[in-house]
């Protein structure tokens, strides 16, 4: 009875990954939007601009904010992606706590630097992190990046063009190991702080695991001409 | 004492006619002030307007800032100044001259600065690790003035010192300046030319140390005691840095034989220093030496000889627990370990011509303290930190609450980070953006150092 019991009420998901799916399944779950729906404003001005007569926002239905969404002024949608990739079992805002600490570790630097420097050299130093986040990201991109192809049984690593997507999580996901990589005593968010400056800089382990990528793919050009 | 009251009502006065003013006219003051002339007050009161405030907002943001001006102004209410709400003028954070001697209330919200030796000698130890952290990217140090450490100061300008030595707390919430407030004071006194005796932080002589147990000796003089050796060594450097110039010049002599052992004795009348250095260089009998140098310095207190000031930071600490167990494996309290109670007795009656200032703070009630998971937590009020037992023993005290900024100072805060470029995002230039961080902060001045990263 209970071996019965189990399999009606297995989840959707466990049904549909087996060989031979039951034909009575139909998939429902997706988005709990349709395509009807609007994407909510986020930021002030956005929100606070009046609406005009015939904008399309009063004649269709608009989407639900995100919880953590805000318009604070330190919001900025690269570090979200960058908390999100760090958040282990849902914690968020422990996640939260060692971007921003790592952050201050950039901007502590850089001050230091700029009132220590003269007035020529003053003009040349960036001093918000978030920019030098956003250029250190920029430096990381790998513009080609492998994937594997089997052909008459054999498997070959093909070079191709990433997308731009693409692009941004894997320059994310390599400065976040980057970070992981140290000694037992030094602190994640001082070591994330070093390499977000080191990539800035054109050095340091994420530019190193970028030209790794491309050595490897210089290596396996013979097969690009498989995809 | 007079003096000062008479100058904080007229001070109060002043600042009661410019909100009633600025509620009675509305929007139209805003534009007298425009001008930096504020012509709807009487003509007494116009010279005494200081230059509009806040940085560094460009000349593009005046016109949206000015429809906010107007909003503001209803929702406040009458106890902010006009003159606070303005944009686009250089702002005025900084004192004019930085000798801490010479402030008065009109200073009050204002930053000074400490020059290095005087950084290192009396205001680096006992603050917060995010100050330092501030002062080395800074690249200088600066105290704000605030009004709870002008009341002190003004006391002890004022004070009778023919009594015995009267005791003035400082006490509040977590972070919002105690600590800071007495290294003010006793920045103050020490260039006054006062002996100070300042112990910067109690919490190290309380707390868990990773390192490993405490170094500590049973004591020589007394029995059921304890020394602390490492900490009291420590203390007496610490001593020496404040009080070395002042002691040469005093030529205090000792007026009692002291037998440390067999071979060891300072005889009568040799001088002080040399009992000090006695005790830097034996660090067995480096707590006994604490005792009595003080001895000596009461005893030329109460000969008029020289005025002393006793500062502690965190007084409740000395009824607390320590982390030692003695050879019963009981924890040994704090009133058992000689080095603190030397500090104990100074908060006596039997000496005059001194005064004892000191924090109550919840930082070291919370220390080894199952109750509380978050120091913030903790109560902050004098009689729940002193217990009944400190209470007591304290009890003719002067109690000064220090509160979290006001509007003034939070903003003039703010201020100071953008000029050293520590507050970096476009939006938080703006008035709008700092008001988004004071709300975060809740004008709480550790609050708004520790925030102030993000933005």
């Amino acid at each position: 009875m209970a071996a019965s019991m189990k399999n009606i009420f297995q989840p959707v998901s466990r049904l549909l990954l087996r060989k031979n799916p039951g034909l009575s399944v139909v998939c429902t779950r997706g988005s709990v939007y349709d395509q009807s729906y609007l994407e909510t404003s986020k930021t002030l001005e956005e929100i606070k601009r009046p609406l005009a007569e015939d904008d399309i926002r009063r004649f269709r239905k608009i989407k639900a904010a995100n919880t953590d969404d805000n318009t604070f002024a330190d919001s900025d949608v690269v570090v979200g992606k960058l908390i999100n990739m760090i958040t282990k079992c849902g914690r968020k805002e422990v996640a939260r706590d060692i971007v921003m600490k790592a952050l201050e570790y950039v901007k502590r630097v850089q001050v230091e630097k700029y009132h220590k420097a003269s007035d020529e050299e003053k003009t040349l130093i960036v001093l918000d992190p978030v920019k030098i986040l956003h250029q250190a990201i920029e430096n990381g991109k790998p513009l080609l990046i492998t994937c594997r192809v089997t052909m008459s049984g054999q498997k070959h690593l093909v070079p191709i063009a990433p997308s731009e997507r693409r692009q941004n999580f894997l320059s994310l996901k390599w400065l976040v190991s980057a970070g992981g990589d140290k000694p037992h005593r030094v602190r994640f968010h001082d070591k994330l702080g070093q390499e977000i400056l080191n990539a800035f800089n054109e050095e340091g382990g994420l530019i190193q695991r970028k030209q790794e990528m491309h050595k490897i793919c210089e290596a396996h050009k013979a097969y690009a001409h498989l995809k | 004492m007079k003096r000062s009251i008479i100058s904080y009502r007229s001070y109060c006065q002043l600042l009661r006619l410019w909100s009633s003013k600025s509620a009675r006219v509305g929007s139209s003051s805003v534009c007298c002030v425009k001008d930096n002339i504020v012509t709807s007050l009487p003509a007494c009161f116009q010279l005494t307007v200081p230059p509009g405030r806040s940085y560094c907002t460009s000349t593009e943001n005046v016109d949206e800032e000015e429809d906010v001006i107007e909003d503001d102004i209803d929702d406040v209410g009458p106890t902010i100044p006009v003159f606070q709400h303005r944009t686009n003028l250089p702002a005025k954070f900084r004192t004019q001259h930085d000798d801490p001697t010479k402030f008065s209330l009109e200073d009050v919200g204002l930053y000074y600065k400490v020059s290095p030796e005087d950084y290192k000698k009396y205001i680096q130890s006992g603050q917060w690790p995010g100050y330092k952290k501030q002062v080395k990217t800074f690249t200088e140090a600066t105290v704000m003035v605030r009004q709870p450490a002008l009341e002190v100061l003004d006391i002890i300008e004022n004070a009778n010192y023919d009594y015995p030595p009267l005791r003035l707390f400082f006490y509040g919430k977590v972070g919002t300046g105690k600590s800071m407030s007495l290294s003010h004071v006793v920045q103050h006194c020490g260039h006054q030319g006062m002996l100070t005796i300042h112990i910067p932080d109690f919490n190290e002589l309380i707390r868990h140390r990773t390192s490993g147990v405490r170094p500590h000796a049973p004591s020589e003089y007394t029995d059921g005691l304890i020394d602390y050796t490492d900490d009291a060594l420590n203390w007496l450097q610490y001593f020496k840095l404040q009080n070395e110039e002042l002691l040469k010049k005093l030529n205090i002599k000792t007026t009692k034989e002291y037998v440390w052992s067999a071979r060891d004795s300072t005889p009568v009348g040799s001088d002080i220093l040399d009992l000090l250095s006695f005790g830097l260089e034996r660090k067995k009998y480096s707590s006994d030496c604490i005792g009595a140098m003080f001895r000596e310095i009461k005893k030329a207190a109460n000969e008029k000889r020289v005025k002393v000031l006793v500062a502690i930071d965190g007084v409740n600490g000395l009824w607390k627990n320590t982390t030692i167990k003695d050879s019963e494996k009981k924890i040994i309290n704090a009133q058992k370990v000689s080095t603190i109670q030397h500090f104990h007795k100074l908060f006596e009656h039997n000496w005059s011509n001194g005064i004892c200032v000191g924090t109550l703070c919840p930082s070291v009630e919370a220390i080894n303290n199952t109750m509380y998971e978050n120091k913030m937590d903790v109560p902050y009020t004098p009689q729940y930190l002193l217990k009944k037992e400190g209470f007591d023993y304290m009890d003719p005290f002067v109690p000064i609450i220090v509160s979290e900024y006001n509007f003034k100072e939070a903003h003039n805060c703010i201020d100071y980070y953008i000029e050293r470029k520590w507050i970096q995002s476009p939006r938080s230039l703006t008035e709008s953006g700092k008001k988004e961080i004071m709300m975060l902060a809740n004008m709480n001045p550790l609050q708004l150092m520790t925030i102030s990263g993000r933005f």
